[in-house]
């Protein structure tokens, strides 16, 4: 079946991708503990005991793409998320 | 970072791998090195990632990431697989239970899992004096099971295969005294007669009958062996109670009125 100007089967994998890994996590989670979809991040599992986990996920169905590659945007979009919510919450800058 | 792409050796990786303020230096320089020349849509990244007021946590970042790649099961099969062995699966386990005699509890006697292709088990019809069960799978078997003897967990015999476009058993309406048990199936509505009435052969498809044509729904049924009559209850909105004739034999059943029951 060739795709259209409306397709996005790329679009469409990420999206679903994000479901599965929340439900990872509801598996691999402590009682008590909340998952969440595109809450604090991708995906964030808040234990029991105030801790947290963030999750940034990159899904590609393209067989030549690179998520998280040394200079992709991925990794320092990434990175910089993560270190803007780390700067704030320290009074850094 | 997860993804589900295997990435060769690179400065995610490194990150992964740093637990001390050394492998931290270590991975801030590669990410210096990364950053000569940086494509348009990344360079007011770069900027920020490397500021010198966050360097400090920076570090602390690097020290707390993780990352999870396709060369393991953060996607796809194995993934679900995961999920699957923690949730449980749609069941293909069977439990024979010793009720007891009087006020003597119950007792788990052995248990029987069946091929995971049968999974999805939602009802049975039993012969007690035949010593067989006939367990129906969502996933379109009719399963034969060997009861055993009273502390030897029950036996898989084999099973029969029902094709489209009536594999989803999902009622259990019961057995007639002539051998032939009736089960309901859900996307197309109707009806399966299934000669069950041999202890060798296994089960066999005789016979089946739509509901409204295989559009209707089925919320339930039972037979009544002694007036060889089956009841059903169908529909969802417009309700009625389906009165049918078993049928002789390998005939199928037949349908010999309708109770209007509501309209919503």
């Amino acid at each position: 079946m060739s795709l259209n100007r409306h397709s996005a089967p790329g679009t469409s994998a990420a999206f679903g991708y994000q479901f599965e890994r929340a439900l990872f996590w509801l598996s691999q989670s402590t009682a008590g503990s909340v998952v969440g979809i595109e809450t604090d991040d991708d995906i964030a599992v808040r234990t029991g005991n105030a801790g947290k986990l963030l999750e940034q996920d990159k899904h590609s169905i393209q067989p030549d793409h690179e998520p998280f590659g040394d200079r992709s945007h991925d990794l320092w979009n990434t990175l910089g998320i993560w270190l803007e919510a780390l700067d704030i919450k320290r009074g850094c800058c | 970072m997860v993804t589900n792409k295997s990435l060769p050796e690179g400065i995610a990786h490194q990150i992964s791998r740093a637990s001390c303020d050394a492998d931290a230096e270590s991975c801030l320089r590669a990410l210096e090195q990364a950053a000569n020349e940086p494509r348009k849509n990344v360079a007011g990244l770069v900027q920020r990632v490397l500021r010198q007021q966050s360097r400090t946590n920076l570090k602390n970042l690097i020290c707390r990431c993780e990352l999870a790649d396709g060369s393991q099961p953060t996607s796809g099969s194995q993934l679900r697989t995961q999920i699957v062995s923690h949730f449980g699966s749609d069941g293909v386990e069977i439990y024979k239970i010793d009720l007891g005699q009087s006020d003597s509890p119950p007792r788990l006697v052995g248990q029987l899992s069946l091929p995971p292709a049968e999974y999805g088990l939602r009802g049975a019809v039993i012969d007690p004096g035949l010593g067989c069960a006939w367990f129906t799978s969502h996933n379109g078997y009719v399963v034969k099971v060997s009861l055993r003897e009273r502390d030897h967990p029950p036996a898989r015999l084999g099973s029969l295969k029902i094709e489209k476009p009536y594999n989803y058993l999902e009622h259990t309406f019961g057995m007639d005294s002539a051998g032939y048990a009736y089960y309901g199936t859900m996307s197309e509505a109707a009806i399966l007669k299934v000669a069950v009435s041999t202890k060798d052969e296994l089960p066999r498809l005789v016979a089946v009958l739509q509901v409204n044509g295989g559009k209707g729904y089925i919320a339930n049924g039972v037979v009544d062996p002694i007036n060889r009559v089956l009841c059903l209850g169908v529909g969802s909105l417009d309700c009625s109670l389906l009165k049918l004739s078993l049928g002789e034999a390998d005939a199928p059943p037949r349908l010999l009125g309708e109770t209007k029951l509501y309209v919503k």
